[in-house]
């Protein structure tokens, strides 16, 4: 089993599900600033990086967490991986979350000005705000894909 | 070895049954889909070949597919992918055709060349590693 978070461009929304779903983010309370960009991957991953799947985690059971980016192709990562799993013979299975629902307006500014612009000092402000209000619905998220987990 | 030929449209498919030396007609079926893959058979070196078509970026295909691979252990030495190219004004009609969604005068259109030239129906549609 493998999970797989995926957004736009891989460094924003998915990576925050990574990380509270691997640990790394308490979920009963919204993170700081400092601990937004201390996680690994936050906001640094370029255009380059679309469509690399990273390594961000496991859980307690040995489940590796991933975080991908794939532009606005939205089920490109979940068809592709099935149709895959068909030519190479591969019965492992995995579970795709697409992190772009829970987005807000501020990370979206916010991380084309920082990442598709390099305005960086300028969009930054704007994914934090979009992060903090962001964050409840990411949890959420994350709490659905552990039930999926379970079942 | 596995042969896996890629493009927005199904003219991945195309270009996987001309090298397998298959009919056309295999991919009749399927040519309303914007989205699907195909077995193509296998090719005279005895390599399974197939079509993906997908209408996304065509790197960002590639690069799934390789990160797919890696996730799974997957050797490089056991897979190609292929970007499908359209190298003459035939197959660049062809596809475009295919991408406004006529692909029932695409088809007619590939038939007539067919026809027209046996040995090599689709000379501008190549391959690339």
């Amino acid at each position: 089993m493998k999970i797989i978070y995926h957004c736009y461009g891989g460094t924003h929304s998915s990576v925050l599900a990574a990380a509270i779903h691997t640990g790394r983010l308490d979920t009963t309370k919204i993170p700081s600033t400092a601990e937004f960009f201390s996680l690994p991957f936050f906001d640094t991953r370029s255009s380059s990086d679309i469509g690399i799947i990273v390594q961000y985690g496991s859980l307690q059971n040995n489940i590796p967490v991933f975080i991908l980016g794939r532009k606005g192709y939205c089920t490109a990562p979940s068809k592709i991986f099935n149709w895959l799993a068909e030519i190479f013979g591969v019965k492992e299975k995995y579970i795709i979350i697409d992190t772009t629902p829970t987005l807000n307006w501020q990370m979206k500014l916010g991380g084309y000005l920082s990442r598709r612009l390099g305005l960086i000092r300028l969009g930054r402000p704007f994914i934090i705000w979009g992060a903090r209000r962001a964050f409840k619905d990411i949890v959420n998220l994350v709490l659905a894909t552990q039930r999926r987990l379970l079942l | 070895m596995k042969l896996i030929y890629i493009h927005r449209t199904p003219l991945a498919a195309i270009a996987a049954l001309s090298k397998t030396k298959n009919s056309i007609s295999l991919l009749e079926p399927y040519i309303y889909r914007r989205e699907h893959f195909l077995k193509a058979g296998n090719d005279a070196e005895g390599n399974e070949v197939y079509a993906l078509w997908l209408n996304t970026d065509m790197l960002l295909t590639r690069r799934l597919i390789m990160s797919y691979c890696e996730l799974h252990n997957i050797s490089d030495d056991t897979y190609i992918v292929k970007d499908v190219r359209p190298g003459n004004f035939r197959t660049k009609l062809i596809a475009f055709l295919f991408y406004l969604g006529l692909p029932r005068i695409a088809l007619a259109l590939l038939k007539l060349c067919a026809n027209r030239n046996l040995a090599d129906p689709l000379p501008g549609l190549t391959g690339i590693d």
